[in-house]
């Protein structure tokens, strides 16, 4: 219910940003003094296909292209379907002869040959689509780490001019140190966690054991926990260093404006109208490299998502049929290397979690 | 980093071996002994390392981090204080050209000069070009708006052609 209710929030924020921004009368002036278009060429080649004509500009309507950039990763989905499709049939093939083998035959103390060989063949089917997709989730991690090193310090401008001084810096702070060390983490750690888990869980579904079975269990904790502890950590320091710095702004923001209101009247007004107009214009730049970054962030991940999401339900669905018709071993083989499938989905999403995170914070510093 | 990744890829080669180990084991006194063998080794390797973390290097990486943020939000405010000086000059121009039609001068041009005086946090304009044909007395009645409403002393406001005369 609570997870319900947090999806729901974040696909409200999500609306709000993407609502049409208002026009601002000097744009491209605005534009160019934050250099806006290194966001727009900062975006991934592998999101450029979905992203086709969206431009970083107050006046597009940002959720109608949103509704398009899912349309077109959903439509090229099947192709993934396929090859996830085929090797799930392929495994449940392996189940099924496994099963008429061991009616057959039946193994006599020492080692399950059949056993160890129905977990090998699973091991083998699902090889190629282990390598491919944690490749996967290791180029998309890497794509949005490159983007965000252009869109964090565009958005550290515009929210600078737009007021929020202090807390802007304070923000690019946390999200460019929590970004290195998800990426570092991941590529260090929780790769090598995953492939580690992988044989752990081949292992003890080949020959068996409390020590084995402890060891994977034990590796995808640690997996799980690490991010989740890391995500945690992000949202915490983001939060409290916002909530303070972005104090700090808003009662210097109104501490200015009775100052200028303070002086010669019709001097004091240009003044007043001079610093709200060019706040008010990093504002609408703000709001709409905000909404642009989140589109670009949906657009690297939707497609490796949707992959991986293919196989982890496939792999799951396989492993499901084949403890019906072969017993254990294989099921739990297959279940296993879905729950990997899982693990690198979790990198993936807490990757552009965090990204996400650091957006909507930006955007809705003190204007 | 490295030290982090060595532990971790230690403490899981060691849960391999020592889950390959209990498998083999028999089911014997000895077994038994080779299993709390195992267990100890996994508790040494999972607290051995974690003494070894270097907290300085990633205090001085949030600083670093920290002090490229400030350089952003700076570079973009002297941007943002460029701007509003722009504004603040077209508006005080206009205003003054607005002024000058009004007392009847013919071709009037103003280019104002903006500038953050001693304590103040927005420029103010400072000082003021004009020209036009303008007679003695339109011309006393426009700096007489100038000083009062805008604030530019008469001193720092020229006409053009009064330095050549």
């Amino acid at each position: 219910m609570r997870r319900a209710v947090h999806i729901l929030l974040l696909i409200g924020t999500f609306a709000v940003l993407l609502s049409p921004a208002a026009s601002a009368g000097e744009w491209d002036e605005y534009g160019q003094q934050f250099d806006t278009s290194q966001v727009e060429q900062a975006v991934p080649d592998s999101a450029s296909e979905l992203m086709e004509d969206v431009k970083l500009d107050p006046t597009e309507d940002f959720s109608g292209e949103l509704e398009k950039i899912v349309r077109r990763a959903v439509g090229n989905i099947g192709a993934t379907a396929k090859s996830a499709m085929k090797s799930a049939v392929l495994i449940i093939m392996a189940a099924v002869i496994c099963g008429i083998a061991g009616v057959l035959y039946t193994p006599s103390g020492g080692l399950d040959v059949l056993r160890l060989a129905g977990v090998l063949a699973v091991a083998a089917i699902s090889a190629g689509d282990i390598s491919a997709c944690v490749g996967l989730g290791r180029s998309m991690i890497t794509e949005l780490s490159d983007f965000s090193k252009v869109l964090l310090p565009t958005l550290t401008a515009t929210a600078a001019v737009s007021g929020a001084v202090t807390s802007a810096a304070a923000k690019y702070a946390a999200a460019a140190l929590f970004m290195d060390i998800l990426i570092t983490c991941v590529e260090n750690l929780l790769i090598p966690l995953i492939y580690a888990y992988i044989a752990a869980v081949i292992a003890d579904c080949a020959i068996g054991g409390e020590g084995l079975a402890g060891a994977a269990s034990f590796l995808k904790w640690l997996a799980t926990s690490l991010l989740t502890l890391i995500v945690l950590a992000f949202v915490v320091y983001l939060s409290i260093s916002g909530l303070v710095s972005g104090s700090a702004d808003a009662a210097t923001v109104r501490v200015a404006k009775t100052a200028i209101s303070t002086a010669l009247p019709v001097v004091g007004s240009i003044v007043s109208d001079a610093a709200s107009t060019v706040l008010l214009g990093a504002s609408v730049i703000k709001s709409s490299v905000g909404a642009f970054g989140m589109l670009a962030v949906a657009a690297v991940c939707l497609a490796p998502v949707l992959k991986l999401a293919c196989h982890y339900l496939l792999y799951k669905g396989a492993s499901k049929l084949s403890a019906a018709i072969s017993g254990g071993a294989m099921a739990k083989a297959a279940g296993g290397i879905g729950a990997a499938f899982g693990m690198v989905m979790g990198a993936m999403g807490a990757c552009a979690m965090m990204l996400f995170f650091s957006i909507i914070s930006f955007v809705q510093a003190v204007n | 980093m490295e030290t982090l990744r060595s532990w971790i890829i230690g403490l899981c080669a060691g849960a391999l071996i020592c889950g390959i180990v209990q498998a083999v084991a028999p089911k014997t006194s000895s077994g038994n002994a080779v299993r709390l063998a195992c267990g100890f080794m996994t508790v040494a390797l999972l607290i051995g390392p974690l003494k070894s973390f270097d907290f300085e290097e990633y205090a001085l990486r949030l600083g670093e981090i920290r002090a490229r943020g400030g350089e952003y939000a700076s570079q973009a405010i002297s941007g943002g204080e460029e701007q509003i000086k722009a504004v603040i000059e077209d508006s005080c121009e206009a205003y003054i050209l607005d002024k000058a039609a009004e007392l009847g001068i013919m071709d009037a041009t103003a280019a104002v000069s903006a500038k953050i005086t001693d304590g103040g946090n927005y420029p103010y304009p400072y000082s003021v070009e004009l020209g036009g044909e303008a007679e003695g007395e339109q011309k006393k009645r426009l700096s007489s708006y100038i000083e009062g409403e805008l604030g530019v002393p008469a001193e720092r406001q020229h006409w053009s052609g009064e330095d050549e005369n």
